[in-house]
């Protein structure tokens, strides 16, 4: 396999990790190519760094763990988000569990968090914006940030949270609205 | 929507940072944590020996209570039986002992002195045998005597 430094393709990747002698290497390379996407994603829905670096490494280990039986039905991107998606959304419903919080509760604690948090660096406009966002119902808000900050396709999306691209375009839609909602209203 | 964006922007304006060096290092440490608990590169393998690891660790410690409570248990009766037993032992080499002891005391002496007794009887007897077999008088008997 004739293949360039910085160079690889997620199928380049795959057969690399299918290579015995070599699956280490291309898994740290699959690290390196999508850990601040996979990163910024569950950033923004748990807020927390701490959380956040726990998460992703949950996912990586589970990616690790599962990669050998990957068939390449999706994009290996798409299969990466999906598992950060899925450990993101376990995390917050044990958080919920765990607290006994109801999911305004939950939305208040977080962006407590933010106000509070030191690797949060934005203006009172951006603070404005995430709080309005953290009012949205986790669905929403999941399908806000991969297409407002990710700027992913509808189909994209879709694969990722295993629906239809219509109901992706209503969710977003809702989540548009009431985001102008707060903000105008504060 | 564009009003979101013309006023917020979007992720190129990202307002949440991370600690200095975070993105070099992570996948150094994520490589160490996979390789830390590597054992096997199929996780339904893993979950399998994991799960009959469980299996064999419960079942283990269940036949190591098992063993230690029966072995006290037949330690504990063996300790009763002993302590019966030598009990009965002890009466029984106590009533020994005591019986021995009037066997060579009183009773040896009554022993004694009847077969004494006995043995007297006959030997007068015999005496009296003789002098009447061999003839002889009364009055020389008595002189001798």
């Amino acid at each position: 396999m004739a293949l360039k430094k910085g160079k690889y393709s997620d199928s380049d990747l795959i057969r690399l990790f299918h290579d015995s002698g070599k699956r280490e290497y291309a898994f740290n390379l699959i690290i390196k190519k999508y850990q601040d996407r996979l990163y910024w994603h569950i950033r923004k829905m748990v807020i927390v760094h701490e959380d956040t670096n726990d998460i992703l490494q949950d996912t990586f280990l589970k990616a690790w763990n599962a990669l050998y039986k990957f068939r390449e039905d999706s994009s290996l991107f798409t299969w990466l988000y999906r598992i950060a998606t899925n450990e993101t959304l376990a995390f917050l419903k044990r958080k919920k569990r765990k607290y006994y919080l109801p999911i305004v509760d939950m939305q208040k604690q977080l962006a407590e968090t933010l106000e509070d948090d030191v690797y949060f660096n934005g203006n009172e406009a951006q603070m404005k914006l995430q709080k309005a966002i953290l009012e949205l119902p986790e669905r929403q808000r999941l399908v806000f940030n991969l297409k407002y900050f990710d700027e992913l396709k509808y189909e994209e999306i879709a694969e990722i949270l295993n629906t239809s691209v219509g109901s992706l375009k209503a969710s977003y839609h809702h989540a548009v609205k009431k985001i102008e909602y707060y903000i105008k209203s504060d | 929507m564009s009003d979101i964006k013309n006023r917020y922007g979007t992720d190129k304006d990202n307002p949440f940072s991370v600690p200095d060096g975070y993105f070099e290092q992570f996948p150094d440490k994520m490589m160490s944590r996979i390789m830390r608990g590597k054992k096997d590169y199929q996780p339904g393998i893993i979950r399998l020996h994991t799960s009959v690891l469980k299996v064999a660790v419960s079942a283990a410690a269940v036949l190591i209570i098992g063993i230690i409570s029966f072995k006290l248990f037949v330690r504990n009766n063996n300790d009763n039986l002993t302590k019966e037993q030598i009990a009965s032992v002890l009466e029984l080499e106590f009533y020994d002992l005591d019986e021995g002891m009037n066997l060579y005391t009183s009773d040896d002496q009554e022993y004694d002195l009847i077969g004494s007794e006995t043995a007297d009887a006959d030997y007068k007897d015999e005496i009296i045998q003789y002098l009447v077999d061999e003839d002889i008088a009364i009055e020389q008997i008595i002189k001798e005597l």
